[in-house]
C-alpha cells in the first residue's frame, strides 16, 4: 500500500480526513482473448473520491479493464468488490446499479434526440401515472448542466453540439444517477486546451462531491495536473502504482514502457536542402465555409506539420488536396502537374495517400482482416488473370507487419480486435503497400500511447528519409516539433505562421495556433525568432 | 469462421424441415416430388443468389419480381412474333441489364436509398411490362432450347437445378476470389473507409444491381419457359420477399459486409421445402403466406442462434 500525504495540493481538501475508504477493490483479474491475453492476474484499488489515473501502452490492457468495470465484459478470473462486499458485474446494467458509469472514447449519445432526452435515456423519470415526467427531467437537466458549465438550451440535438458540449453531456449522463465511480477514457483526446481546462474543473467538482474517478489518458502533463494516483499496466499486468506527488514524469513513462525513451529531439536536425524538388504546391486554396487564401508548398523528403486547433482547418487541407472535398478557389500542383483529384482513388493513383482522422470509421473496415485492410488501396496489384493472388497478397502483408512492428497473431484477425496503435500502423501499411510519395497523415497519433507514439514517428521520419513527402496534422505541438521539418500554423482557416526546424518555438507555435496573430497573418510568415 | 457456424446451423434448420416434411406427407420423399421440390427452389435460388450479392454490398433490390415478369412478356412477345432463338434470349437478357443499370445508377450515382429507389423501380418495370403487352398475358410455344431450360433435364437432374447451382458456382468464386468480391464485401462492411481507401464505391454498387438483375432476368426466362406464357401482371409477384427471406435465413446481415453464398442456397432451399410441403398437405394459399412468415421468422431466430447451436455441439463434440 502507498500512504497518502494529506494537503499535498489543493484539490485534495476536500476529502474527509483520515485515510479514505476504498471503495472498490479488484483482485486476480484475468481475461484472455482468443491469441491474446489482454489481463493477467491483475489487483486494483480505487478509493472513495480519488482521482486515478490508468495508463499504460496500447494493448497493455486498459481497455479490458474498463470494460470489466462496465459490466460489459466479464473476467475469465478473479473478484471485484464494492464497499467489501464482493459482486458481479454480470452486464452494464449491474454496473450502473453500483453506481458506476462510464464514458467511452466514443461517445454513446443519440445525435439527433435532444440534450435532456440523452441526459435521461435508460433512466427515464416518471410520474405517479407511470407517464414521462418531462417537467421534472427538464428542471434536473437545467440544473446538471448549469453545474458542468454547458452555456446551451437543453433542447438543442446533440449533432449541433461541438464535441466538448457532448462530452459534458456525456458526464451529464453519468451523474442523472447516483454515480459513486466514473471511468471516462481519454476524454481530453478531441478536446482543445481551453476546454480540457474546464473539463479538470468538472472532474474536480465531481471529486468533491464524493465521487472517484479513474481517468485514462495518454498526456502526462494531465496525469500530473488532476490526479492523486496513478496505475501503471503493461502488457496485461500491473506493473506499478504510485501517488503522484511522488512520482517524475520520467519515472512514469519509463513504468510505462519498461525501458527509458523519451520524446526529446532525436539527430534529425539535418533538414531538407532548400533546393529540394517541390513535389506539392498549394496556391490560394479557399472553401466556402473554412479556408482561406491557404498556400503552401512542400519538399522531396520534407515533413510538414499543420498545426490547428480542431476547426482551424487543418483537416479540410487534407481532405481538399486527397480529392474528397472540393475547394472553390485555389490550385494544387503535385510534381509540377495540375493534381485537382476527383476522389480518393486518383489521388492514389497520383501518389497522394491520406490516413483519415477518425481510423476507426473513416481508416479501417474494422470487421475485416489486416490483410484485406492493407491491401485495399493496392488490390489491383495482386489481382491474377484468375484469382486474387493469396499467397502474394499474405506475403506482403506480412512483409509490411514485420517492418512496421505490427503486433498481430494472423493475418486474418479483424483488425478492429488491435489496439490503437497497431490499427495506425495497419493504414501506414496500407499507404506504404499504396506506394504513394506524399503521406497526408491526419492526427496519426490520436489515442496512441508514448512507446507507439515513438514507433510511428521514427517511421514517418524512415519514409522522409527515403524520399517520401508527408504532411502531418496534429494538435499537439510538442509531438509536431519533435517530428517535423517545418510547421504552418492554422486558425480559422488561415495561415497565421510558418517556421523551420532551426526556429521552432513552441510558443510562438502556440499563440500562432490560437488566434494570436490572425490580424495580420502576413507579418508572421517566417518571422520568427 | 463465425460464418461457417451460421452456415451450420441453417443446414440444421433446413435437415429438421426435411425430416418434419417427410413425417408429414408420405409423399414428399418421393423422386417425383423431390425432382419438383428442387425445379422450384431453382427459381429462387437464383433470384436469391443476386440478391444475397447486393445484400453483401449494404443495399438492397426490391425490383426483381418484376425483372422477372418483365423479361418473361418480352420473351413470349419476341417468340410469337417469330424472331430467332438468340433474340427471344438475348434481348430480355439485355433488358433485365438496363434494369440493374437503372437500379444501379440510382443508388450509385444518385445516391437514392436502395430500398426506395428500387421500390419505385418496382413498380415502374412491372408497369412497363404491362403497357408493353397492353395488360395481356402473351401466350408463347417457346424454341426447344427455352422449353429445355425449364422442363429439361441433365440424366435426371433438372435443367433449372443445374443452372442454379452451376450460378451458385460462379458467384462463389466471384466472392471469394475475384478483385470485385472482395470490394463488394468492404463496401458492405463500411463504404466509408473503402471510399478513403480508394475503392471505385459507385462501381461496386453498380456492379451488385447489375448482376442481381441479370440473374432475375435468368429466372424470369425459366419461369416463362415453363408456363409457356409472358404474365406482365402475375409473374415474379413477392419474389423480392421470398429471396430476402432465403438471403436472411442464409446468414447475409441485412446491414451489410457479411454472408455467403452457400447461406443463401441454403436459404432458398429452406423457403423451397416449406412451399413443396404446404402445397403437398394441401394448405389453402391464404393460409401458406401466413404460415410461411410464421416459418421464416422461426427459420430467423435459429440462424440468429447459430453461434450458440454451434457452440453446443462444439463442446459436446469435444466432450465425446
Amino acid at each position: 500500500m502507498v500512504n497518502r500525504t494529506n494537503g499535498q495540493s489543493t484539490h485534495l481538501k476536500a476529502v474527509p480526513k483520515g485515510e479514505p475508504a476504498v471503495l472498490l477493490t479488484m483482485a486476480g483479474i484475468s481475461k484472455s482473448y482468443p491469441g491474446v491475453k489482454a489481463l493477467s492476474d491483475v489487483g486494483l484499488q480505487v478509493r472513495a473520491g480519488e482521482i486515478l489515473s490508468l495508463v499504460g501502452e496500447n494493448g497493455a490492457g486498459k481497455s479490458t479493464m474498463m470494460k470489466i468495470l462496465a459490466g460489459a465484459v466479464k473476467p475469465d478470473a478473479g473478484t471485484i468488490s464494492i464497499d467489501g462486499k464482493p459482486v458481479e458485474l454480470s452486464d452494464t446494467s449491474v454496473a450502473h446499479r453500483m453506481g458506476i458509469s462510464t464514458i467511452y472514447q466514443e461517445l454513446m449519445l443519440v445525435p439527433h434526440l435532444s440534450v435532456v432526452e440523452n441526459l435521461f435515456l435508460g433512466n427515464l423519470v416518471r410520474n405517479r401515472w407511470g407517464l414521462l415526467d418531462w417537467k421534472d427531467m427538464c428542471a434536473r437537466a437545467v440544473e446538471i448542466m448549469r453545474d458542468l458549465g454547458y452555456p446551451g438550451s437543453i433542447d438543442v440535438a446533440i449533432r449541433d453540439l461541438s464535441v466538448a458540449e457532448q462530452q459534458l453531456v456525456e458526464i451529464g449522463k453519468a451523474i442523472t444517477r447516483p454515480c459513486r465511480l466514473l471511468i471516462m477514457d481519454e476524454p481530453t483526446a478531441p478536446l482543445n486546451r481551453e476546454e480540457v481546462e474546464h473539463f479538470f474543473k468538472i472532474v474536480r467538482k465531481l471529486q468533491k462531491a464524493g465521487t472517484s474517478i479513474i481517468f485514462i489518458t495518454h498526456h502526462l502533463n494531465e496525469i500530473f495536473e488532476v490526479c492523486d494516483r496513478v496505475v501503471v499496466l503493461r502488457d496485461g499486468q500491473m506493473v506499478g502504482e504510485s501517488d503522484v506527488a511522488h512520482l517524475s514524469e520520467s519515472q512514469l513513462v519509463e513504468m510505462m514502457l519498461g525501458r527509458k525513451l523519451s520524446l526529446e529531439k532525436r539527430e534529425w536536425d539535418r533538414g531538407v536542402a532548400p533546393d529540394a524538388d517541390v513535389v506539392l504546391e498549394v496556391d490560394g486554396l479557399s472553401t466556402e465555409e473554412l479556408l482561406k487564401n491557404v498556400s503552401f508548398r512542400l519538399r522531396k523528403g520534407e515533413v510538414l506539420g499543420l498545426a490547428g486547433l480542431m476547426g482551424s482547418g487543418r483537416t479540410e487541407i487534407l481532405r481538399n488536396i486527397f480529392g474528397v472535398d472540393k475547394p472553390s478557389a485555389g490550385t494544387i500542383r503535385a510534381e509540377g502537374k495540375r493534381a485537382m483529384f476527383s476522389g480518393p482513388r486518383q489521388a492514389l493513383e497520383g501518389g497522394i495517400g491520406l490516413g483519415p482522422e477518425d481510423r476507426k470509421s473513416d481508416g479501417l473496415i474494422l470487421s475485416m482482416p489486416i490483410r484485406h485492410n492493407v491491401t485495399l488501396s493496392s488490390l489491383a496489384r495482386y489481382a491474377g488473370p484468375l484469382a486474387l493472388r493469396r499467397g502474394r497478397e499474405v506475403a506482403a502483408v506480412k512483409d509490411l507487419c514485420q517492418r512496421l512492428q505490427v503486433k498481430y497473431s494472423s493475418t486474418e484477425v479483424p483488425v478492429g480486435k488491435l489496439s490503437g496503435g497497431n490499427q495506425q500502423k495497419v493504414i501506414l501499411a496500407r499507404l506504404l503497400d499504396a506506394k504513394v510519395d506524399i503521406f497526408l497523415l491526419d492526427e496519426p497519433t490520436r489515442g496512441i500511447d508514448v512507446g507507439a507514439k515513438g514507433a510511428i514517428f521514427d517511421l514517418i521520419r524512415q519514409l522522409a528519409a527515403n524520399g517520401a513527402s508527408v504532411i502531418i496534422v496534429s494538435s499537439v505541438i510538442e509531438e509536431l516539433v519533435h517530428v517535423c521539418d517545418r510547421i504552418i500554423c492554422l486558425n480559422l482557416g488561415r495561415v497565421t505562421g510558418e517556421q523551420a526546424r532551426a526556429q521552432f518555438d513552441m510558443a510562438e507555435i502556440m499563440i500562432n495556433v490560437m488566434g494570436g496573430h490572425s490580424e495580420a497573418p502576413q507579418a508572421r510568415v517566417g518571422d520568427a525568432r | 469462421m463465425k460464418e461457417r457456424l451460421s452456415i451450420n446451423s441453417n443446414l440444421v434448420v433446413l435437415a429438421v424441415l426435411l425430416v418434419v416434411a417427410g413425417l408429414a406427407s408420405p409423399y414428399f420423399w418421393t423422386i417425383e416430388n423431390i425432382v419438383n421440390l428442387i425445379r422450384v427452389t431453382s427459381l429462387i435460388g437464383i433470384i436469391a443468389v443476386g440478391m444475397n450479392v447486393v445484400i453483401i454490398s449494404g443495399g438492397i433490390d426490391l425490383s426483381v419480381g418484376s425483372v422477372v415478369a418483365l423479361v418473361g412478356t418480352l420473351a413470349a412477345s419476341l417468340a410469337t412474333a417469330g424472331y430467332p432463338l438468340g433474340i427471344v434470349v438475348l434481348v430480355p437478357i439485355a433488358a433485365a441489364l438496363v434494369a440493374g443499370l437503372v437500379n444501379g445508377s440510382l443508388v450509385a450515382l444518385l445516391g437514392f436509398q436502395p430500398f426506395v429507389a428500387t421500390l419505385v423501380t418496382m413498380t415502374v418495370f412491372r408497369g412497363s411490362g404491362l403497357v408493353y403487352s397492353a395488360g395481356q398475358p402473351i401466350y408463347a410455344d417457346y424454341p426447344a432450347f427455352i422449353a429445355f431450360l425449364a422442363r429439361g433435364t441433365f440424366g435426371g437432374v433438372p435443367a433449372p437445378a443445374v443452372l442454379f447451382f452451376a450460378i451458385v458456382l460462379v458467384t462463389w468464386y466471384v466472392m471469394r476470389f475475384r478483385a470485385i468480391g472482395r470490394m463488394i464485401y468492404m463496401v458492405g462492411a463500411n463504404e466509408k473507409a473503402a471510399y478513403y481507401g480508394g475503392v471505385s464505391v459507385w462501381r461496386v454498387k453498380l456492379f451488385t444491381y447489375v448482376y442481381c438483375a441479370a440473374l432475375a432476368g435468368i429466372a424470369g426466362l425459366i419461369l416463362t419457359a415453363r408456363m409457356g406464357s409472358g404474365e406482365p401482371g402475375q409473374a415474379g409477384v413477392l419474389y423480392e420477399l421470398d429471396a430476402i427471406a432465403a438471403v436472411v435465413i442464409g446468414g447475409t446481415a441485412l446491414q451489410g459486409g457479411r454472408g455467403s453464398v452457400w447461406g443463401a442456397l441454403v436459404g432458398a432451399l429452406v423457403i423451397g421445402v416449406m412451399s413443396n410441403l404446404f402445397n403437398l398437405l394441401g394448405v389453402a394459399p391464404e393460409w401458406q403466406n401466413v404460415s410461411k412468415g410464421a416459418v421464416i421468422l422461426a427459420a430467423v431466430i435459429m440462424a440468429g442462434a447459430g453461434p450458440f447451436i454451434g457452440a453446443i455441439f462444439a463442446r459436446r463434440a469435444s466432450n465425446g
